[in-house]
C-alpha cells in the first residue's frame, strides 16, 4: 500500500468538506446579505459560487493533487473576503477578519504545509492591499504598517502552529501507514502462512477424504465380493431348488404327457369297454329274458323231478326192506362156516399127529435094519398121506375164511344197503322238500330276473351316460393335452430364465 | 499536472480579480470616482454628475477624474453613457477628497 494513500484519503474527505462549506456560503452570504440589508449580497453569492466552481470540479474528479490544494486553500480564505466585501460599513466588518483564522485553520483537513502556507499568504496580501487601498475595512482606525505587522505576526504564528500541527497528523499518519502497511505484511505473511495451512489442511483433508474414499471404496469393493458370494451361494442355492423345482416341472410334464396318452389310451379302451358295455347290456338284457324262459322251464323241470324223487323214495323203502330179509340167512352161513372150521381144524391136528407118527415109525424102521424096510415104507406113505392132508386142510381153512369174509361183506353190503336205503329215504325227503323250496325260489329268480332286467336298462343308460361322460373326458383330456404341453413349453422356458438369471445372478 | 496548475493558476487570479474588483466596485451609496473614458467625456463632468443627483466632492488622482457621492444605481448607467467610468473612492486614488469612502 501506498504511504500517501492514507493522506489522500484524509485530504479527500477534508476537500469534500471545504467544497461543502464553500456551497453553503452562498446562501449564508445571501441570508446575511438580506438581513443586514446589505447592498451587494447578491454579488456576494455570486462570488461565492463562482469561487465554488473549481474547487467543486476538482473534488468531484476526485482531484486532491498540490493545484487543488492550492485552489482550495486560495477559495477558504476568499470567502472570508467576501464576508468583509458584503459587510462594508457595517459594525460587523471587523469581526468578518475572524473568518481568516478560520479559514487558515481549516486547511489542516488538507495535511499540506504549501497549502497552508499559500493561505496565508494570501490572508497576508489581502491585509497588504486593503491596509493601503481600504484601510477602515482592516481597522477600525487608522491603518498602518505595525499593525499591519501585528496582525501577520499573529498569523504567522498561527501558521506555525498549524505547520507544526500539520507536520505532526503528516508523520504520524504516515507511521501510522507505515505500521499498517507492516502489519498488512505480517498480515499478509499470516494470511500467507494461513493459506499455506489451510493449503496443508486441505492437502490433508483430501488425503484423508482419498483414504476415506479408498477405504470406502476397499468397504464397498468387499462389500461387494461378499454380495457377489451372496449371490453365488443364493444362485446355487436357487439352482438347486430351481433346478429341482423345473425339473421336476419338467419330469411331471413328461409324466403328464404320458399319463395323457395313457389317459387317452384307458379312455379308447374304456370308450371300447363302454361300447362292449352297451352291447353286454343289450345281450345280458336278452339273457335275463332266457334266463326267466328257463326259469320257468326249470320249475317245470323242478316239479318232475320232485315226483321222480318220491318214485324212488318208494322203490328205496322197499329195497331196504328186502336187504334186511337177507340178513339172517347170512348169520346162519356165518354160524356153519364157524362149525366147518372147527372141523378142518381138528382133521388138521390129526394130519399134525399122523406125520409125527410116521417120522417115528421111520426113525425105528431105520434103526432096526432091512427086517423091517417094508415098514419104513408105509411109515413113509403116511407121512405122504399126513402131508396131503394137512394141505388140504389148510386149503379148507383158505375157503372157509374167504366164505367167512364174504358172509362177513354180504353182511356189511346189507347193513350199507339198508342204511342206504335209509339215507336215500331221507334224501329223497329233502329233495322233495328242496324242490318246493326250489319251486319257491325259482318264482323268486324270476322276480330277480324281472330286476335285473329292470336294473339291466339303468345300467344300459347310465352306460350311455357314461359315454357321454367320456366324450367329455375326452374333450378335458384334449384341454388337459393342450396345457400340458404348454406347461412344458413354459417349463423349458422357466429353466431358460432361471439359467440366464442364475448367470447374470453369478456375473454381478 | 499542467492543466492543474492552470487551474490553480485560474483560481488564484479570479481571487485576485475578485479583490480587485471589491477595491474598485462603487459602493451603493456614498464616495464613487467617476473617470471619464474620452476627452469629451471630461467636459461638464460635475454638471453632468450633479444634473444626476450626485454631489462632487473632490477631485481623483487622474486628470479630469472628480470625486462624487451619491447613489451608484442612480450614476452608474447614466454616467457610463456619457463614457464616464464609476468607481469606488479609495484614498489613494482620491486627491482631494475630505474623508474615506
Amino acid at each position: 500500500m501506498n504511504v500517501e494513500r492514507p493522506m489522500e484519503s484524509i485530504r479527500l474527505a477534508g476537500a469534500r468538506m471545504l467544497m461543502w462549506l464553500f456551497w453553503l456560503n452562498v446562501p449564508a452570504l445571501m441570508l446575511i446579505g438580506w438581513w443586514l440589508k446589505a447592498p451587494d449580497a447578491e454579488v456576494g453569492a455570486l462570488a461565492a459560487a463562482l469561487l465554488a466552481l473549481l474547487p467543486t470540479h476538482m473534488v468531484r474528479r476526485r482531484d486532491i493533487s498540490t493545484p487543488a490544494r492550492m485552489t482550495l486553500a486560495v477559495t477558504s480564505v476568499a470567502i472570508p473576503a467576501l464576508y468583509v466585501f458584503l459587510l462594508r460599513g457595517h459594525g460587523w466588518q471587523m469581526d468578518m477578519h475572524m473568518g481568516f483564522f478560520a479559514a487558515l485553520a481549516a486547511q489542516t483537513v488538507l495535511l499540506d504545509r504549501r497549502a497552508l502556507l499559500v493561505a496565508a499568504g494570501v490572508t497576508a496580501l489581502h491585509h497588504l492591499v486593503l491596509n493601503y487601498s481600504y484601510p477602515a475595512w482592516v481597522f477600525a482606525s487608522e491603518g498602518d504598517l505595525p499593525r499591519v505587522l501585528v496582525h501577520a505576526l499573529i498569523v504567522v504564528i498561527q501558521t506555525l502552529m498549524l505547520w507544526w500541527i500539520v507536520t505532526l497528523l503528516t508523520q504520524t499518519i504516515r507511521l501510522q501507514t507505515e505500521e499498517r502497511q507492516r502489519s498488512e505484511g505480517l498480515r499478509k505473511e499470516a494470511d500467507a502462512a494461513k493459506e499455506r495451512a489451510e493449503v496443508a489442511l486441505a492437502e490433508l483433508e483430501r488425503a484423508q477424504t482419498i483414504a476415506t474414499r479408498q477405504r470406502a471404496i476397499e468397504e464397498a469393493a468387499r462389500r461387494a465380493e461378499e454380495a457377489s458370494e451372496r449371490r453365488r451361494l443364493v444362485a446355487d442355492a436357487l439352482e438347486a431348488r430351481l433346478g429341482a423345482v423345473v425339473g421336476d416341472l419338467g419330469q411331471l410334464a413328461g409324466q403328464l404327457s404320458a399319463s395323457k396318452q395313457w389317459l387317452f389310451d384307458l379312455l379308447d379302451r374304456t370308450t371300447q369297454r363302454s361300447a362292449e358295455l352297451r352291447k353286454a347290456h343289450a345281450r345280458a338284457d336278452g339273457d335275463v329274458r332266457a334266463v326267466a324262459q328257463d326259469t320257468e322251464r326249470l320249475a317245470t323241470s323242478i316239479s318232475g323231478v320232485g315226483g321222480s324223487a318220491s318214485h324212488t323214495r318208494d322203490n328205496a323203502l322197499r329195497g331196504a326192506m328186502a336187504t334186511r330179509a337177507l340178513t339172517p340167512e347170512v348169520d346162519m352161513l356165518s354160524a356153519t362156516v364157524d362149525s366147518a372150521s372147527s372141523i378142518v381144524a381138528l382133521i388138521s391136528q390129526i394130519a399134525a399127529q399122523s406125520r409125527t407118527l410116521s417120522l417115528n415109525a421111520g426113525i425105528e424102521a431105520a434103526r432096526s435094519g432091512s427086517e423091517v424096510r417094508g415098514f419104513a415104507v408105509v411109515a413113509s406113505e403116511m407121512k405122504s398121506l399126513a402131508a396131503q392132508t394137512a394141505e388140504a386142510t389148510r386149503q379148507i381153512d383158505i375157503y372157509l375164511q374167504d366164505i367167512r369174509r364174504a358172509a362177513d361183506s354180504v353182511s356189511g353190503a346189507i347193513d350199507v344197503a339198508t342204511q342206504s336205503a335209509d339215507t336215500i329215504d331221507r334224501s329223497t325227503a329233502g329233495i322233495v322238500d328242496d324242490v318246493a323250496e326250489q319251486i319257491r325260489a325259482t318264482g323268486e329268480i324270476a322276480a330277480a330276473t324281472e330286476e335285473m332286467a329292470r336294473h339291466i336298462a339303468e345300467a344300459a343308460s347310465q352306460a350311455e351316460a357314461l359315454s357321454l361322460a367320456l366324450a367329455e373326458a375326452q374333450s378335458a383330456m384334449g384341454e388337459t393335452d393342450a396345457a400340458a404341453t404348454a406347461l412344458s413349453s413354459r417349463s423349458q422356458e422357466l429353466q431358460e430364465t432361471v439359467r440366464n438369471v442364475l448367470e447374470e445372478l453369478r456375473a454381478a | 499536472m499542467g492543466n492543474r496548475w492552470g487551474l490553480a493558476a485560474a483560481q488564484l487570479a479570479t481571487v485576485g480579480f475578485m479583490m480587485v474588483a471589491g477595491v474598485f466596485v462603487p459602493p451603493a451609496r456614498g464616495d464613487m470616482l467617476a473617470i471619464p473614458l474620452t476627452t469629451a467625456s471630461g467636459h461638464g463632468l460635475a454638471a453632468g454628475v450633479i444634473a444626476v443627483g450626485a454631489i462632487p466632492v473632490g477631485k481623483g488622482q487622474f486628470e479630469g477624474a472628480l470625486v462624487v457621492h451619491g447613489d451608484r444605481d442612480r450614476l452608474a448607467w447614466p454616467m457610463l453613457a456619457r463614457g464616464v467610468l464609476l468607481l469606488a473612492a479609495p484614498d489613494f486614488l482620491c486627491a482631494g477628497k475630505g474623508g474615506r469612502a
